[in-house]
Parts: C-alpha cells; structure tokens; sequence
C-alpha cells in the first residue's frame, strides 16, 4: 500500500528543468508594497538589490517607491519604480510585462500588500469588508496569477507573502482584517500545494507584532518606544529572513514561518 | 575571547541531521560537543571537523537518562567556553499498526522525544542563564527542537510517533513563550519528508527504493536542513521564528 502510494507521488512529479531562457537571462525581483525604504517592502528590495539582483519596486505612491528605488540605486543596485495599485488587474500586468519587456528572468515576487483598520465588528460596513478583502486577499490572488504565469516557464522561482498574526486567527476588533488575511494564507496555502512541484516555491511569512517602520512610527511613536529594544520588529532583519528563505534549496524548502519579538506576548 | 559552544544531541551517521548542523556550526566557529549512542559514528564526525580546523568532542550518552544529560551539560560547563546553541534531534519513526502498539513502545517514544526533550532544555536554559553578559544583551542562547509531520498530524501507523512528536511540540511552543522574554530562542523545525541520509538507505531494500521513486531532489537534503537550524539562531532577538517547515519542492503535503 506504501509502496503503491509513494509510485503514484513519483508519476504525479513530472519536474521542469530549468530552461535555456531562465539560465541565461539576468534575474529581477518585483515587490508589491515596496512604498518607503524603511518598511518590510522597501528592506527586502534593499536586501535583494545588495545581492546583485535587479529590482522592481511596485506600489500606488509614486514618491514613495522612487524614494526606495533611489535608496537602491545609491547603494550601487539597479532599481526601477513602477506605479502599480496592487487591486488593479490591468496595472498588476503591466508591472509584470515591463519585467519580460526588459529582458529579466523573474525570480522572486513580494506581496506585501495590505491595510489594518481594526474596528468594533458592529462598525464595520460591507463596503469596508470587501475593501480590506481587495487589498490583502483579492491582489494576492492577481498578483499569485501573473507570477505563476511569468515563472512556470522557467521552471523556477519564489513568491513570498507577507502575512500577520490575523492571518492565523481574529482578535476582537480585527474582523475584516482577519478575514482577508485569513483567506490569503488559504491562498499561499493551496499555491504551495499545487506549484512546489512545478519548481516554484510559495512562501507565508506570518510577522507577529509591531514592525519599527514608517508606517506605526508616523501614527504610533509612543507606542514603539514603550515596546524596548527587541519589542518591535526591525524590517531589516525581517529582510534578511526573506533573503535566506528565497536561498533556500529546493531539497529543503519552508512554506510557513513565524517572525515576532523575543518580548512578545503570543 | 571565550569561544563558544553548541550541543547538538542525536547525532549517529555523517550523512544525517545532526551530523549536518554539528559540521554546520563547527565551521561557523562554534564548539561542539557531539552526543550519540554509537562511539564510532561520533569519532568520524570528530576526525572531519578536527581535519578542517574546527573543534569538537564526542560524548556518548542516552538522551533519555537523566544522569547523562546531566554529565553531559556538566562538562561543556567545565570547557570554558560559552554555550550559545543546543539542538534536540532524536526519534525514531518505524511504522507500527495502531493494535500492535504496546506499553514498552509508547513509552519509548514518549521517552526519546518528551522526556528526553524536557531534561535537555531545562539543562540548558539552566546553563544558558548563567551567562548572561552585557555584549549578547536579549539574547542568552537558542533551543532547536527536530520536529516531524507526525508533530501536526497523526497518520496511520504512526500512533505512538505522532503522539510523542506532537507533544514535544507542545511543551516546546509552551517553552518559547516562556523564555523568549528571557532572551532563549526556542525554535521547532518540522521536517516533512524524506531525509536523504544514511537512515533511510539502511533501511533493507525499500529504503533506496523509496529514495529512487522520490527523484531528483524528492528528498531532504541534511546540509540544507542544517542551514535552516543556522538561520534560525542567527535571527537578531527583534524577528525570531518559533516554528518553521522545511519539506521538498514535490512533497505533496
């Protein structure tokens, strides 16, 4: 019976090899949400670049993702800004085609797309569900779409998600949140299940807690400061993690990781 | 400087996991102080770490008697050096119908994995705690546990297995959160698949078998595991990870 089974995983595996057009081409990264060099988006760009990937910096805010491809190209990587809002079909295929367009082998895409408003579940309107649903779940989905579509012929590549503890149950006062958050796991989920073995390797990053990035520092400051040293997550070593699991080995690799402060409650 | 030290338990054949992250931190300049059942598998692991400029020692010992650990943890107190990273890598996973589990097998794997798992953190967590100095500042140590798909879930054959790998999990995650505000990174690293190792193609005939059907890179590789145990005590005390898989690209899962 095992045997019988493990026969039928071996037939159900047929892998591509990595074709001519992967191995010759140089590599680009594209990352969703890489708006502000100091968030987990702009420090994965930063991190990829160093290693001599070019980088496709993609978000709504056109200042914002200039300022990350710059902070790129001053540390002597190669970065390009595209405006793309990551619910827009038409502007996700853009992004992707101008990657094709200029020659590169896509490798890795981030989604690191999304918006929290906590709220009292009362208080939340269908039109505010359904928005938290288009921008964390629904661009994973367009996003997932056009990378599978760019990276299945080449055999190869690696598309991390960037989720959070709503992803992995609703607190009180996260509903909508939780829900879209929770949907895009499933998504990375089922992607992992059904592209691993065409050689394209899906990854759910959970981040637990307070990430010390522009975003919490603009609304929240007091709050990042009363959390200490090693009480919020410093996006840069959030970076590295992404960087060492887009490494890894096809033999060994990770679908699911959690990242939180030593301090944190969980 | 005071060099530092890793433990790694449940180390047997060069090509296996705990052989891989023992060779693993040796050439990142840890320590290690080696400890298995069998002297002359140990003795190899040794001699190649020796031969490539690293420092070792092989303790024999059983992970699952008390007075073992204890000696153990005792001497890598007395080497002067600093202990930074200790990982728990036993269990033994044959495949047993549920009716034909009995007291002495379920016991057994209870021991190796809980028992055994308990009595090795609290030594260390005990030793880690002494050292705490200025220049680590939140981060004392890392606890690396060898977790197994049977830690999430139990399939048929694997009752007693199951049952004792997922309740290591539990007392592990219960640990992290205990001691992770203490500057201890616990982290459970659940391997799900084939390990391309000297276990699997001991075993007769099936094992090379299995190997072979599971194709080219179907099987986990020791080194590559290794190199996850070693991201996860490099991650700065601001983004640990608690628990991660690692599985080959065409597992289905």
């Amino acid at each position: 019976m095992i045997i019988e089974k493990i026969l039928k995983n071996a037939l159900k595996n047929k892998v591509r090899e990595f074709t001519p057009a992967a191995r010759n081409s140089p590599r680009a990264a594209l990352i969703f949400g890489g708006g502000s060099p100091s968030g987990i988006g702009g420090a994965v760009a930063q991190r990829v670049a160093r290693e001599g990937i070019k980088v496709y910096v993609a978000g709504r805010n056109k200042e914002k993702i200039q300022a990350t491809a710059e902070a790129i190209r001053a540390q002597g990587g190669d970065a390009t800004a595209v405006v793309a809002n990551a619910t827009s079909k038409e502007q996700i295929e853009g992004a992707f085609e101008q990657v094709k367009q200029d020659g590169f082998a896509l490798d890795l895409v981030v989604h690191n797309v999304g918006t929290n408003r906590p709220g009292k579940f009362l208080d939340v309107t269908a039109e505010h569900l359904e928005k938290s649903w288009r921008a964390d779940c629904l661009s994973g989905f367009l996003i997932g779409q056009q990378t599978i579509k760019y990276m299945q012929p080449n055999g190869r590549g690696t598309l991390m998600f960037t989720g959070a503890s709503a992803s992995m149950r609703g607190k009180a006062g996260f509903a909508s949140f939780s829900a879209a958050k929770a949907g895009l796991r499933s998504l990375a989920q089922s992607m992992a299940r059904e592209f691993g073995p065409h050689g394209i390797h899906v990854v759910h990053v959970v981040i637990d807690g307070m990430v010390n990035g522009d975003r919490l520092r603009s609304v929240l400051p007091g709050m990042l400061d009363s959390k200490g040293e090693s009480g919020s997550l410093n996006p840069d070593d959030i970076a590295e993690t992404y960087w060492q699991l887009y490494q890894q080995h096809r033999t060994a690799w990770t679908h699911e990781i959690d990242l939180r402060p030593c301090k944190e409650v969980w | 400087m005071v060099s530092e030290s890793a433990v790694i338990i449940g180390v047997g054949a060069r090509l296996g996991v705990g052989a891989a992250i023992a060779v693993k931190a040796a050439r990142e300049g840890l320590h290690v102080f080696i400890a298995g059942r069998t002297p002359a598998k140990l003795d190899l692991i040794v001699d190649e770490i020796v031969a490539a400029g690293g420092q070792a020692t092989a303790v024999i010992m059983d992970c699952t008697i008390d007075e073992d650990i204890t000696a153990l943890f005792e001497q890598v107190s007395n080497s002067g050096t600093v202990l930074r990273l200790v990982v728990y890598n036993t269990g033994r996973n044959l495949p047993a119908p549920f009716m034909e589990h009995d007291v002495r097998l379920i016991e057994g794997h209870w021991r190796r994995c809980v028992l055994g798992g308990m009595l090795v953190g609290q030594a260390a967590i005990r030793l880690m705690q002494q050292h705490i100095d200025e220049n680590h500042g939140d981060q004392l140590g890392t606890i690396l546990y060898t977790g197994a798909s049977a830690s999430m879930r139990g399939k048929p054959l694997f009752s007693g297995f199951a049952s004792a790998k997922a309740a290591l999990r539990a007392m592990v995650q219960s640990m992290a959160r205990e001691f992770g505000p203490q500057g201890i990174h616990i982290g459970h690293i659940v391997i799900d698949g084939v390990i391309d190792g000297d276990v699997i193609r001991s075993v007769k005939g099936l094992g090379k078998l299995a190997l072979k059907l599971k194709g080219e890179d179907g099987a986990l590789r020791p080194d590559e595991i290794a190199q996850a145990f070693w991201m996860l005590h490099r991650q700065q005390p601001n983004s640990w990870t608690h628990e991660i898989d690692l599985r080959p690209f065409k597992e289905a899962f």
